[in-house]
């Protein structure tokens, strides 16, 4: 078998039984690696209605087929679990180095069953494993735990992948974190972690990826070319130049900056927060992924010292910032930090803190119910102080810890139009009223409210744009405006999926390939093919993508998902307040009949949103359709 | 088109100072009449592809006719995608 160790790591904390199971080349060709290989196993290994903090849920780490390869962006593993946050299939990627390393400790994925009795983390060294106790770390912040388990370990070069105390504290969008700045932030896959008592994943390898490729040298020379290619591609450039804080006032002029719980769409103080403030205020370093010669990650200092949580991205400067009426670039970088620390998924912190102010703001929290905190919308030390309380669980933050969906219920009936999520994640930073596409992927997203299920509208409006052209070998050759849901955007939607989708399963990160950004498709394709001797071709990845995304429906379907639940919180349905897009709404009628046409393509029952067996046994997974009967 | 005498100064936001001499996001350039902005682009390479907004004058316009002056503050922005 070439581009894969063939080898997964399988982890029973109950009986602290550990052991390797070998993949034949038939499976691994036909479920290469990320969302596809943990879509497979949870499936396969997990019944339904397994409740996510049980010893049962399955917690999967799954590198992509590339990841580690020598290739900018190849850097991205998947964790997957049943979610807390939606009670339906979890996913969440990270890039970083800890996915590469487990690739050199000789393993493509670990799967995780039951639960530690006690405190554990998982140390993982060149094909061997054990379980060590984490008594010592349970309770630290992620800084000195990580710092621990490389004392411990007596060795700067292992890379840890670990959960803060909000995992522990079973936050419902507790994180993970690997190296202390890349982030499986999203669905609760932290939290999952931390009812397994599993603080850390350990990793230390010394096997390169060009040892199983088919044609090293090949890959090498790609990687070489493409790394070169970051300084012409202005998409690449950017994103090493300003990296993702870039994005705020760009949006901010768009009338697409979420602003005070998506009340509006643009952000009075956007000055004080755009990148060029980030720049000088806060910005220390440019740092990167393992092999990655973008380099849009960005260090800054916090508080006046160097911090060792890396800088805020785009979504956390949104969620905590413009999206809580909060203009203080610090207050922002302060509150980032303690989500880092704590390991809270930042996009649905800052969302639970915006719902917790417009609630206050209309009465429906007290100075009573907050602990005398004044939490109206601006209020940037209360910000700060929610993030805290949130992760341990204090005062009001233990009900916003159980996520904006389930804290309502607690609020009253007014609160459910402030509690903006789908399927009970919250919603990233971007808004579907001025891009339609990008709201079609909130809805139908089996993880609930994801930004990276398509390319976003703007990038393919345009037939002179360069990300266009680099959409044409995808068959996509008729620009579509931004505000439309016609039927060749969803035709559109339904080819940008699978090229999300093949991207979580061969584990190059959304910053990668084209169009979003500059390795072209048939470049990704010369990239598979130099790792293994599959010969793929572009239809076998779409294909690939296309089936992982039907396992996670699947998924889904068994635990009771319909078409009801691909839908949109109420709020982007009304008009927005102000900013260039003012009084835009999202369409309803025109969504509900996309959506039709949507799974028409998809080959899904229109009626209730689930794949057709025909579907399913066409992408060679008719197995999944026997779960369903 | 002669673009000789006073500076007009044009923010390029998103990945637009990329093509900046100097990849900056302020660029200085002469003009000494009104002119369509089209124009003004083609003569500082930037290719219209790539403009996917303009503001003028903290307004956001319709800009493939547009006629800009020296007096205008002019902010272009390319696509952003998320992540």
């Amino acid at each position: 078998m070439y581009g894969s160790t063939g080898k997964i790591l399988r982890v029973n904390l109950s009986t602290r039984e550990i052991g390797v199971e070998k993949l034949t080349d038939e499976f691994y060709r036909l479920y290469p690696g990320g969302k596809a290989l943990a879509g497979y196993i949870l499936l396969n290994e997990m019944p339904a209605n397994t409740e996510p903090f049980s010893p049962e849920n399955v917690l999967v780490l799954a590198n992509g087929l590339l990841t580690g390869a020598p290739v900018s962006t190849a850097t991205r593993y998947v964790v997957s679990a049943r979610s807390p946050l939606t009670m339906g299939y979890g996913e969440s990627e990270a890039g970083g180095f800890w996915g590469p390393e487990l690739k050199m400790a000789g393993f493509e994925a670990i799967v995780i069953k039951g639960c530690s009795p006690k405190p554990v983390y998982l140390w993982v060294q060149d094909g061997e494993a054990e379980l060590r106790d984490a008594s010592h770390i349970w309770g630290q912040q992620t800084g000195p735990a990580q710092a621990a388990i490389r004392s411990e370990l007596g060795d700067d070069k292992i890379r840890v992948l670990q959960i803060g105390p909000a995992g522990e504290n079973l936050v419902r969008y507790a994180g993970i974190t690997n190296d202390l700045r890349h982030f499986n932030g999203r669905n609760g896959m932290g939290a999952v972690m931390g009812s397994k008592k599993l603080r850390a994943i350990a990793v230390r390898g010394r096997t390169r990826y060009q040892k199983l490729a088919r044609d090293p040298k090949a890959l090498t020379s790609l990687g070489r070319m493409l790394a070169k290619r970051v300084k012409e591609n202005p998409q690449a450039w950017s994103l090493q130049d300003t990296g993702t804080p870039g994005l705020v006032e760009p949006l901010n002029s768009s009338g697409m900056l979420p602003t005070r719980n998506f009340l509006q769409g643009a952000f009075e103080n956007v000055d004080d927060i755009k990148w060029e403030v980030y720049e000088s205020e806060l910005l220390t370093a440019r740092k990167t992924c393992y092999a990655c010669a973008i380099r849009c990650k960005r260090e800054v200092q916090v508080e006046g010292k160097e911090s060792i949580y890396g800088g805020p991205e785009y979504e956390s400067i949104g969620s905590l910032g413009p999206n809580c009426g909060v203009g203080d670039i610090h207050a922002i970088a302060k509150a980032n930090e303690l989500c880092n620390a704590y390991m809270l998924d930042s996009i649905s912190t800052g969302m639970a803190i915006s719902f917790a102010m417009e609630c206050f703001e209309h009465g429906l929290l007290t100075l009573e119910d907050t602990d005398g905190i004044n939490l109206h919308f601006g209020n940037a030390d209360a910000m700060v102080t929610m993030v805290e309380w949130i992760a341990l669980r204090k005062g009001i933050g233990d009900l916003l810890a159980e996520g904006v969906m389930r804290a309502a219920e607690k609020f009253g009936e007014e609160a459910h139009y402030f509690a903006l999520h789908v399927k009970g994640q919250e919603l990233p930073m971007h808004e579907p009223r001025g891009k339609y596409n990008v709201g079609m992927g909130y809805a139908i997203s089996e993880i609930g409210a994801d930004h990276l299920v398509v390319a976003h509208d703007g990038m393919l409006a345009n037939a002179e744009g360069i990300p266009f052209k680099n959409a044409n070998p995808l068959g996509i050759t008729e620009p579509q405006p931004v505000l439309s849901l016609n039927n060749e955007k969803m035709r559109q939607f339904y080819i940008l999926e699978k090229v999300t989708s093949f991207e979580k399963v061969i584990g190059y990160c959304f910053f990668g390939p084209a169009p979003r950004s500059y390795i072209l498709m048939d470049e990704v394709i010369d990239s598979v093919n130099a790792a293994t001797d599959w010969d793929i071709t572009l239809d076998d990845l779409l294909e690939i993508g296309e089936r992982a995304t039907n396992m996670a429906r699947v998924f889904n379907a068994r635990e009771g998902f319909t078409r009801k639940d691909d839908t949109l919180p109420e709020r982007l349905f009304s008009p927005l307040e102000n900013g260039a897009l003012k009084g835009e709404t999202f369409p309803r009628d025109e969504f509900e009949s996309a959506l039709t046409i949507l799974y028409g393509l998809k080959g899904w029952n229109p009626e209730i949103g689930i794949p057709t067996r025909e579907r399913l046994e066409a992408l060679s997974i008719g197995w999944a359709a026997d779960l369903l009967e | 088109m002669q673009f000789p005498l006073r500076d007009m100064r044009i923010y390029l936001g998103g990945h637009l100072n990329f093509y900046h001499p100097k990849k900056e996001k302020w660029l200085e350039i002469g003009i000494d009449q009104p002119s369509p902005l089209v124009d003004v682009l083609k003569f500082a390479n930037i290719p219209l592809g790539e403009v996917h907004l303009v503001v003028l004058n903290d307004e956001n316009v319709d800009w493939q006719d547009l006629i800009v002056t020296q007096n205008d503050e002019v902010k272009l922005f390319s696509a952003v995608g998320g992540g």
